[in-house]
């Protein structure tokens, strides 16, 4: 077909000699035109490209907003957590200091029946916490020294938030490495019953002076400030590691409107550029249409 | 003078024209293979999502029952001796009681029963959380079997008990500690019989049971948190497989956007051709 059409062609061109100057005006306008195209569709390669790294700036920051979005829905519950088991604690508490002060319940509720079972669970709790974040994120976040602050965190923190907000944070972070290396010191075995007590052995505890009163500084009352004041610093930890989660968001958002926004302004610009491409190549197309259609023409008035 | 339109111009055209034609025909088929690539990475992509989802709901449960017995534990072991040591001192026939307080007692019957009910629930307590762990944890499993393939049988049945409430057993290995050696009067006792019937040995034997079913679901929280860890890990390897997947995805419509562009540019081209060749047999048919 092509080949009929070509020699059709072929015998069009040949008898247009009279017309000759006025076709190469067109095919010559055909080539401006073409060019045109070309330049016009190059531009829109380069803007494509433009977009395609936007776009890919855009998927990290995407990526990263999303992450911080996980912490902080995360954090949140841990915090809520937490502070509910402090609040419980600190009731329960109060309530048992008041009644220890009564020589019956004194006598049944010791020191260590009341604090060292909290004292234990939470310092057996929190080992297992540190190692297995250790684990899963490769840093020690109870740990003030930890790479992950000094290299990254403190330094970027120190650029971008005000003096107060990034002094609180230093507290935050000081307090909670202070509060775990004072939990962290505590003899876990102490605490530990590996066999239930003997009779004999309960009296002995019931007859204890030492261990006797919920409210004389001892110890196990020592450690138990400690194991509470563990949480207290967790608490802040995990307030100032929301302000820094949602500062992150907050950035996040801002890139990731920015990105959009280029993205939005280049892909105007691509679509009318490839509307031009359009309108030229149209244009190209009905240039060489009119040569395909005459050259028919010619040869079937012709043939006639 | 046909035989001299077919100059070596016009065969380079020719060949240029083919060639652009040919290079546009091969982009938008690589325009084609990139949306079939692009539809495949949309699947991977919402599968993953619903992943993530899963395992974070998983690793939620899992956090929020190994917190439940956490709490538990540390409540069930401080009120352990509390009782234990209430009888001892209050108990008018034991070798240790202390008479001034008794002598402070309004209602001594009254108060001797509710401190006895109150050692039998406590020791109910331990025994109905451990089952509500077990019971708890295992849902998650049963719910979620894909993910705990090895957890179940050929049959689909639940085989993998990780959770120890062999409470028989518990007793038994601890057999020597016990004065009464018979673990059906202390599973499950009835307990208005028991407050009226049972000695202050057999309370002790209570509190020693108590003793090795807490340390029994000290255990607990350990197992729960190994799972919680291992979906932890999970969720984090789906995260990262998600990030690479939206990387893929982004790069697959970009590639496939610059097929389309190059689509066009080599139909330009070929059209530009095209012309220079009419133009050449033009010239050249004089």
């Amino acid at each position: 077909m092509r080949f009929l059409r070509f020699a059709l062609f072929q015998a069009y061109i040949s008898s247009i000699q009279k017309n000759k100057k006025k076709a190469l005006l067109i095919i010559n306008i055909g080539i401006f035109l073409s060019i045109f195209a070309f330049s016009s569709a190059t531009i829109s390669f380069f803007i494509e490209k433009k977009i395609s790294e936007i776009q890919s700036d855009l998927t990290f920051s995407q990526i990263s907003l999303r992450e911080t979005n996980n912490s902080i829905s995360q954090m949140e519950n841990e915090l809520n957590s937490l502070q509910k088991r402090t609040n419980q604690e600190k009731i329960i508490t109060d309530e048992k200091r008041f009644l220890d002060e009564f020589k019956i319940h004194n006598k049944l509720l010791s020191s260590k029946d009341y604090y060292g079972p909290f004292i234990y669970h939470n310092l057996k709790d929190a080992k297992k916490e540190i190692e297995d974040i250790q684990k899963l994120y490769g840093i020690n976040v109870f740990d003030k020294n930890d790479p992950f602050y000094v290299d990254y965190l403190i330094p970027l923190l120190k650029d971008s938030w005000e003096k107060d907000e990034f002094d609180d944070f230093i507290e935050a972070i000081e307090e909670l490495d202070f509060y775990t290396r004072q939990l962290l010191r505590i003899n876990i075995d102490n605490y530990f019953y590996q066999k239930p007590l003997t009779i004999n052995e309960i009296v002995d505890d019931i007859n204890n002076e030492d261990l006797s009163s919920l409210n004389l500084t001892s110890n196990i009352f020592n450690d138990y400030e400690s194991t509470i004041g563990s949480y207290q610093a967790m608490l802040k930890y995990y307030q100032a590691m929301l302000n820094v989660n949602k500062g992150f968001k907050g950035q996040g958002e801002e890139d990731v409107a920015l990105y959009e926004k280029n993205i939005l302004y280049y892909s105007n610009l691509e679509r009318n550029i490839i509307l031009i491409t359009f309108i030229f190549q149209f244009s190209i197309f009905v240039i060489i249409q009119i040569f395909e259609i005459n050259s028919v023409n010619f040869n079937l008035k012709k043939n006639k | 003078m046909r035989r001299k339109l077919i100059n070596t111009n016009s065969i380079i055209f020719i060949v240029f024209i083919a060639i652009f034609t040919l290079v546009s025909y091969v982009s938008d088929q690589g325009v084609i293979r990139q949306e079939d690539n692009l539809r495949k990475s949309d699947i991977k992509v919402d599968n993953l999502t619903t992943k993530i989802y899963t395992v974070d709901t998983m690793s939620n449960q899992f956090l929020a029952l190994n917190d439940f017995s956490l709490e538990t534990v540390i409540e069930l072991n401080r009120k352990q001796l509390f009782w234990i040591k209430s009888l001892i001192l209050l108990e008018k026939d034991s070798d240790y009681s202390d008479t001034k307080m008794i002598n402070n007692i309004i209602d001594y019957e009254y108060t001797m029963k509710k401190i006895k009910k109150g050692f039998l629930s406590h020791y109910l307590d331990i025994l109905v959380n451990t089952m509500e762990i077990v019971d708890r944890f295992e849902l998650v499993h049963r719910w979620n079997d894909q993910y705990f393939k090895d957890y179940f049988d050929d049959q689909g049945y639940y085989k993998e008990e990780k959770l120890n409430w062999d409470f028989e057993n518990i007793f038994k290995d601890n057999l020597d500690y016990f004065n009464l050696k018979n673990y059906n009067y202390y599973y499950v006792p009835d307990v208005d019989k028991f407050v009226d019937e049972a000695t202050i040995d057999n309370y002790l034997d209570i509190y020693i049971f108590s003793h090795f079913l807490l340390k029994n679901m000290e255990s607990f929280y350990e197992i729960i948190n190994e799972d919680n860890i291992r979906f932890s890990k999970l969720s984090l390897e789906y995260s990262n497989l998600l990030d690479e997947e939206l990387v893929v995805n982004k790069s697959i419509s970009s590639l496939k956007n610059f097929l389309v562009l190059a689509s066009i540019i080599s139909q330009i081209l070929s059209l530009f051709f095209l012309l220079l060749f009419f133009r050449n047999i033009l010239i050249v048919s004089v």
